[in-house]
Order: structure tokens, then sequence, then C-alpha cells
């Protein structure tokens, strides 16, 4: 009962400190009025925060941890929005749709093709001279 | 004035049905997916939205109401997108030594999922604010909905057209890394984030931490250039 408590306490102070971090981005977004939403502003915050503090507090990387997990979940109420578009785009559905899928797969190709070439030459196990430094 | 302001809650009060068709759909997708072996097309957003949609129809509720009622989920899309800040660091060390081909995948990238929808558009002669909404598809979808009514396009339609859009990507993600044998983990994570936003990220955490925090990277990224950038070219295009 007390582990359960004890760790639903950590949840809420990563999310605390997570809300922080969306407020202070919502500031920015409405004092400039920016296209960017607050909460992208408040995760490049939250970045630049970890570069200086260097490492993540424990409770914030458990609860980031959980939310990602799951963050299809919280799609949902804004994906069942496409049953729900209205008549005026119904008559151009079909070919919407049709070029969702096309331009989808096309851009997907070019970007994995691209990044790929790229880095080719670049592989991963840098990740093991930094560990040994 | 005091009761028009409580309103809200009075009716999320009314209708605890909103969270629990959303969560227990959830939860049934999550299920049915883990037990299909993770296939693409079974994902849970897709999953999930056909118990909430049936629901809607049975009881013969308003769409706007639903969201209404189920807010608190939606809300938590907020501290989500902040909380992708902290794989991202985790994984700098990885990003920083490609940042020039980063760059580069991001221009390139940016513009393709931009232009190739907007061109298709407008060969298939479909309306204006039509085709300037599917230039806006490719970006997390409160920067999309924002963007859409600054250029003219409609930020509802914006709305539907980005999430199927991301459901798109990490539907045939999967074919077209074996198609195109992309297997580095860093690719795959890039290509999800840059062309399906947040629900292609929630895929690239399958692959794993490096895929999702190459795929967070590109959302944020690609979101900031496409917000700064598509206003500019379509008022020099118009």
């Amino acid at each position: 009962m007390k582990k359960g408590a004890a760790k639903l306490a950590d949840i809420l102070i990563g999310l605390v400190i997570l809300l922080c971090f969306q407020f202070a981005g919502q500031s920015i977004t409405d004092q400039f009025s920016l296209t960017l939403p607050g909460p992208v502003i408040g995760m490049l915050l939250l970045f630049v925060a970890l570069t200086v503090v260097k490492k993540a507090p424990r409770a914030l990387s458990d609860t980031s941890a959980m939310l990602i997990k799951h963050l299809s979940l919280f799609f949902l109420p804004a994906a069942t929005g496409i049953f729900f578009l209205g008549a005026a785009v119904n008559r151009e559905l079909p070919a919407i749709t049709l070029i969702m899928v096309v331009s989808t797969v096309v851009a997907m190709m070019i970007t994995a093709f691209l990044m790929q070439w790229l880095i080719r030459k670049k592989p991963i196990d840098e990740r093991d001279e930094e560990m040994a430094n | 004035m005091i009761s028009s302001a409580l309103e809200p809650f009075a009716s999320a009060f009314q209708h605890p049905a909103a969270m629990l068709v959303t969560i227990a759909g959830y939860l049934v997708g999550l299920l049915i997916y883990r037990k299909s072996n993770q296939k693409s097309w079974l994902h849970p957003v897709i999953l999930g939205v056909f118990p909430i949609a049936l629901f809607l129809q049975f009881y013969q509720l308003d769409y706007a109401d639903y969201r209404l009622d189920s807010f608190p989920i939606h809300f938590l899309l907020g501290p989500a997108t902040v909380a992708l800040a902290v794989p991202l660091y985790n994984q700098l060390y990885l990003i920083r030594p490609i940042a020039g081909a980063i760059a580069v995948t991001l221009v390139v990238g940016a513009i393709s999922a931009s232009a190739i929808g907007a061109l298709m558009g407008y060969m298939l002669d479909l309306q204006l604010s039509t085709v300037l909404t599917l230039s806006a598809k490719s970006v997390t979808t409160p920067i999309s909905m924002a963007l859409a009514d600054s250029i003219g396009g409609s930020s509802i339609l914006a709305a539907g057209i980005v999430i199927t859009t991301g459901v798109i990507g990490a539907i045939f993600a999967p074919l077209i890394f074996s198609l195109c044998k992309v297997e580095d983990d860093r690719a795959r994570g890039f290509t999800l984030g840059l062309n399906a936003h947040g629900v292609g990220t929630a895929k690239a955490f399958e692959y794993g931490e490096l895929a999702g925090a190459f795929s967070s990277l590109a959302l944020s990224l690609t979101g900031t250039i496409t917000a700064i950038f598509l206003p500019i070219v379509v008022s020099l295009c118009s």
C-alpha cells in the first residue's frame, strides 16, 4: 500500500516538472504569438535544462517513459474525428485518402533512403567510445 | 457568469462514458495489438477509434461533446510532448556526430512531406483550402491546425488529415523499411518523426529508445521549420 502510494507521488512529481516546462512554453508562445505550440517550446526548454543539469531526475525519467509508452492513447480523442469530418470534405475524401497514402509513402521513402545513405559511414558504435570516456 | 464558467465541469461529470470508452478502447486495442505480435495495421490508434465511434453512434452523441468530456486524455498530449525531451537528451551523443546528415535530411524530407501532397491535390483539382491543408499534413496536430488557419486551410480538416497521415506512416513504416532495406534505427526513427509526427513517434519507440529519440528530434525540427517557412512559401506562391 505504502509502496504504491510512494510510486504515485513520484509520478506526480515528474508530471509537475513536465507541466512547469509546458507552462513556460505556453507563456512564451502566448507572449510572442508564435505558431509553435506551447508543449513543443516546453520540450525544447526541458532539453536545454537537461543539457545544463546533465542528468534527468528519476521521477522525471519515470513519468516521461510512462507517458511516452502510452502516447497512442492521448491521440485517440482527436483520431476519432476522422469519422466526423463533415459534408464539405466528404466529396473530396477519396482523392484526399489517395493523396495521403501515396504522398506519405513516397516522402517516407525519400527521407529513409537519404538519411540511411548520409549516415552509412557513421555507425552507431561511437556509443562505446562515449561510454568509455 | 460563474455557472457558465463551470459548465464544462458539469458536463464532464455527466458523461464519464467518454473517458471510459476511450481508455477501455485503448486497452482493448493494446491487447489485440500485442496478441497480434504488433502487426502495424492493428495499431491501438486504429483499433481504438472504432469502439469510440460506434459508442458515439449508438448513443447519438455529438463528437464535439465527446471531445469536451474526454479532454483530460487529450490534455496529457501536452506533458507527453514535453517528455520527449528526456530520450532526446539521453541520445544526444548519438545525434551530435551526424548533425550534418540530420540537417540535410530535415530540409529535403520536410519539403517532400509538404510539397508532394499539396502538388497531388493541385493536380487532382481539389479546392484551394484542401490543397493548403494537405501541405501541413506531416507536422504535429496543434502546429498544423494553427498553420492551416494562418495559410487559408481548414483546421478541422487539418486535425483529421494529420492524424490519418500519422496512422498511414505507422502502418506502412515496416513495409517501407524492409522494402528499402533501411535497417538503421536512426534513419527509421527520423523518417517516422518527420513524416508521421506523434503517431509515428509512438511507433518509433517500439523499435527502441534510439529510434524514438530520432523520431522526437524529427518531430520537433519538422514542426519548427514548417511553422516558420510554410506561411512564407504560401504567401510567395499566391
